[in-house]
């Protein structure tokens, strides 16, 4: 069987909707079937992965807890779109795991580089 | 071309289920195949037969139903999504201990690996209401 690359983009903020934590759900599944999964999240999602999120305060599951076991998943392309970290105010080093700053362009090429995309 | 399609936008507060409906009846006259129709977020509501429409309004829930008879479609609804939303089928509803069920054939619940296999497997994966 042919390997297909996913990439799921998130571009909601993590609480707001079911959105962020369903896409989680289908990183991990199309992961535990074998699938190379790369994760970007753009506009309102890079503070889906800030370590000092307390969702607790509003009986929220935490996101934060599941998206730091993703590498256990071999999901380790985590990309960030650098102008919504920018304006978000999110570093790299606030992050519960290791992730990459894009551009457009590098967004453009990726979109192209996988087999299927799937917008949260 | 073997098409999948997925659907998140709710059935009747989201322009998608329709578009994703016409898409596929599309797709299947022009000669394609569709390998599945994979229901996710609030797409799954599409799955109750207790949805009852205004008669001059469209019944999305029959007409996927009448597209599935017609051209033998595998229809999932994803099962994590539809159970916290009350969309069950008798099965479900007997495990969860619920008085009533609210779906049946041909929409199907299964899990996620379903969408997966649907990724693998088609030529295109198609969504809608993101």
């Amino acid at each position: 069987m042919q390997q297909k690359k996913i990439l799921l983009i998130l571009s909601r903020a993590p609480y707001g909707d079911a959105h962020a934590k369903e896409a989680l759900d289908v990183a991990l599944t199309a992961a535990a079937f074998g699938l190379p999964v790369s994760l970007l999240l753009t506009q309102d999602a890079p503070s889906l992965l800030l370590s000092s999120q307390q969702p607790q305060q509003i009986q929220q599951k935490n996101l934060a807890s599941i998206c730091s076991a993703l590498p256990m998943y071999d999901i380790e392309n985590i990309y960030i779109e650098a102008l919504a970290a920018q304006t978000q105010q999110v570093t790299l080093d606030q992050l519960v795991l290791p992730a990459e700053f894009v551009n457009e362009t590098d967004v453009a090429v990726m979109i192209r580089n996988h087999d299927v995309v799937l917008r949260f | 071309m073997l098409f999948s399609i997925l659907i998140y936008g709710s059935a009747h507060n989201s322009q998608s289920a329709h578009t994703a409906y016409r898409f596929a009846d599309n797709v299947l006259n022009a000669g394609h195949q569709i390998h599945r129709v994979f229901f996710y977020g609030d797409s799954v509501h599409t799955a109750s037969v207790l949805s009852a429409p205004p008669r001059d309004e469209q019944n999305i829930h029959q007409l996927w139903k009448e597209l599935a008879h017609a051209h033998k479609l595998d229809l999932v609804v994803c099962i994590a999504a539809a159970l916290k939303r009350g969309v069950m089928d008798e099965a479900e509803a007997k495990r969860h201990e619920k008085a009533s069920f609210n779906s049946q054939a041909p929409y199907e619940l299964s899990g996620l690996g379903q969408l997966s296999e649907a990724a693998i497997i088609s030529d295109r994966l198609v969504t809608f209401g993101a």
